[in-house]
């Protein structure tokens, strides 16, 4: 089972050309329309840009990232089906930049399935070994060693188009496991299914992933997917690398501004450009926060800074800072409380949901709100952690 | 109620284009199964009756232009065989040319792709004309007395067939099956042997049909390159019975003998019941392939 290296690694997709029945006025505003996309070169999109990473062998990584981000097109290269522009790809020290992806030992699963719709779920799954030409009598055991695994055995002699999203999803993971792959690529694979099927998908993958001590490299919008199933959590933004570290480091110590948004749900409240007085504190919420040496010495003089505090760390209290209650959520076991501080600022506290606490707070009602001081997430102004 | 509930509720205008396409396409059909039925009544109609032109009910029903068949059974049935030969060898290699060469063309990680479809597409709009062709095909390829002078020239490839495939593949078979295919380790071969050809019965089935239509309605190749009757098709000699009729029906020799000849011979019938025969198999062929030609050609076409 080999360790992964990308070394630099950057991919641009050339822009697209027009064709068809457009003048030749048309064909350079469709052109320059392109080339105004937020990451472009005289060749074209960048899709990847200055990518570096080692994945070590048995790791669960997620690549999280908005749509367009580049995380598809970082798999696609794993997995050998986009040759990088430029940088370099290890498998085990070994150059694997022009090796095809017939000859690496990888495996994905597709966020559309990608199953062989002529073929029963026997011979999906069973595919990639046929293909390597193993024994029938060999092929068998394991077919349905994996069909009881994914709980698929009753549904060995049917076609995908007889199999729901979920049986189908799970079709993709047992034909990708089959082989023994020493990286799994799972490009969205939940995306398409329902929260209840995604939840029990998610537990049977972290159970496979134990089992199997596979590689698992798993691509993802989704935020819950990724602090739940992940050991380690790369985010990505325009094709470059934001942060790259432990599932509780992503949450609790986001490396900018853009990973503090991105990450966790309701989204970190932020008090922007916040004044950092002559003696070093800032001021949250009432309640005062003295800068650290280390965070002293990265503030540049006269800019103010971004404050992030979660709302889970911030407490309703009898006494605090003011505010008046817009509207509360009730997700899962949490309440969420949209209160409105000062003039129209908006934050959002949650609190654990007690039975008694549904109709705790009403529209219009004032509370009192305390922050954990030790809790704060500061950013200068470039959105860089400080 | 239940009754009025069942029935398909149609906006006026709707039921006007409804009637108009009704008429048109029972005008068509017409059109289509007139000269078959004419056709199927002059088989069975004597000579004498076809002096004054086709009759759909003739004076005097005769078999013997099938008489005429069976007494040249030997001969027929050789001709039969080959053709159907032909046919199948031929609409064998058609497709599976036409798909090996629509296959790369619809990947899209092969990067001529579009200067061989540019290519390919020239050929549609330009050919060598009819001399340069049978100048190659008889001096290059040496085609001329054997049987591959029926299976190369014409029917084997044409271009809009492989658009037509390919915009199929392209269009009906997604992408990230072959993707997946690919990572799982399938071979170009084996992704195109076991899921591409596979998944596409509808444009094969119909690229097919017209390749063995094509084959079998081919008269001219054996025309212009085969001369030994031993090699003769249905089609060919079906030809060849007709220019020998209109041989006998232009020639200056209109002496009695000949008159006679003529009169006693099924001529105008022979004709039509060879015909006949050349179309029972496309007849009994077709129902069983309908539904997936139907499907063939509605999807081939979608984007260009």
């Amino acid at each position: 089972m080999p360790d992964i290296r990308l070394n630099d690694v950057a991919m641009i997709y050339p822009f697209q050309k027009v064709t068809g029945l457009f003048d030749r006025k048309q064909k350079q505003l469709i052109l320059e329309q392109q080339k105004a996309m937020p990451y472009t070169s005289n060749e074209g999109v960048i899709a990847l840009q200055h990518f570096s990473a080692e994945i070590k062998n048995g790791e669960f990584v997620v690549v999280l990232g908005p749509s367009g981000s580049g995380k598809s097109t970082l798999l696609r290269i794993i997995s050998g089906l986009e040759r990088p522009v430029v940088g370099d790809i290890y498998f085990d020290n070994k150059d694997y930049k022009f090796v095809p992806a017939q000859d690496r030992d990888t495996a994905m699963v597709f966020q559309n399935y990608a199953l062989y719709p002529n073929q029963t779920v026997y011979r999906n799954i069973a595919f990639p070994l046929e293909v390597k030409h193993v024994p029938r009598e060999e092929i068998e055991p394991q077919v349905r060693k994996m069909a009881r695994m994914l709980e698929l055995e009753d549904k060995l002699n049917r076609f995908p188009h007889e199999l729901s999203g979920g049986e189908k999803q799970r079709v993709a993971i047992a034909r990708s496991l089959i082989k023994d792959p020493s990286v799994l690529l799972l490009d969205e694979p939940f995306a398409n299914l329902d929260p209840l099927m995604r939840g029990k998908l998610r537990k049977q993958l972290k159970e496979l992933h134990q089992a199997f001590n596979t590689t698992f490299i798993y691509v993802t919008h989704d935020q819950y997917d990724a602090l739940s199933l992940a050991d380690r959590i790369i985010i990505l933004k325009d094709g470059i690398m934001q942060m790259d570290d432990t599932t509780a480091n992503v949450y609790n110590y986001p490396a900018n501004r853009f990973c503090a948004e991105f990450v966790g749900s309701p989204a970190m409240n932020f008090f922007e450009a916040v004044k950092v007085s002559r003696n070093n504190t800032i001021s949250i919420l009432g309640r005062e926060y003295h800068l650290t040496t280390g965070q002293q010495k990265k503030i540049r003089k006269n800019t103010g800074i971004d404050v992030g505090i979660r709302g889970v760390d911030i407490t309703i209290k009898d006494e605090g800072y003011p505010a008046v209650v817009s509207y509360t959520e009730i997700i899962e076991s949490d309440i969420i409380i949209h209160v409105t501080v000062d003039e129209g600022k908006e934050l959002t506290v949650v609190e654990k949901l007690n039975n008694a606490d549904e109709m705790k707070y009403l529209a219009g009602q004032e509370v009192h709100l305390v922050a954990d001081m030790d809790r704060l997430h500061l950013f200068d102004s470039d959105g860089d952690r400080i | 109620m239940a009754k009025a509930k069942n029935k398909i509720v149609m906006m006026k205008g709707e039921r006007t284009f409804h009637y108009i396409a009704l008429v048109v396409m029972i005008s068509l059909m017409i059109f289509c199964v007139v000269p078959l039925i004419l056709m199927c009544v002059v088989s069975f109609s004597s000579e004498n009756s076809l002096l004054h032109g086709y009759r759909f009910i003739p004076d005097e029903w005769s078999l013997d232009a099938y008489a005429f068949m069976w007494a040249k059974r030997a001969t027929i049935s050789r001709a039969y065989g080959l053709t159907i030969l032909v046919t199948v060898v031929g609409t064998t290699m058609s497709l599976l040319l036409t798909s090996l060469f629509a296959y790369p063309l619809s990947r899209k990680d092969f990067k001529p792709r579009n200067t061989i479809a540019f290519i390919l597409f020239f050929t549609m709009l330009f050919n060598g004309g009819m001399t340069a062709s049978y100048i190659v095909w008889s001096r290059l390829f040496h085609i001329k007395e054997t049987l591959w002078a029926y299976l190369l020239p014409g029917s084997l490839m044409s271009g809009m067939n492989v658009m037509l495939v390919r915009n199929y593949f392209n269009a009906n078979i997604p992408y990230s099956i072959v993707e997946a295919a690919r990572i799982d380790g399938a071979n170009d071969w084996t992704i195109y042997s076991k899921i591409m050809v596979p998944l596409s019965k509808p444009i094969m089935t119909t690229i097919g049909l017209f390749s063995a239509l094509g084959y079998w309605n081919n008269w001219s190749a054996g025309l212009y390159y085969i001369n030994n009757p031993k090699l003769y098709t249905i089609q060919v000699y079906l030809k060849k019975l007709m220019d020998s009729i209109q041989f006998l029906r232009t020639t200056d020799l209109q002496d009695e003998a000949i008159l006679l000849a003529q009169r006693s011979l099924p001529t105008e019938s022979a004709r039509m019941a060879v015909a006949i025969i050349a179309l029972i198999p496309i007849l009994l062929v077709y129902p069983f392939i309908q539904q997936e030609l139907i499907k063939g050609m509605v999807v081939g076409g979608v984007k260009g």
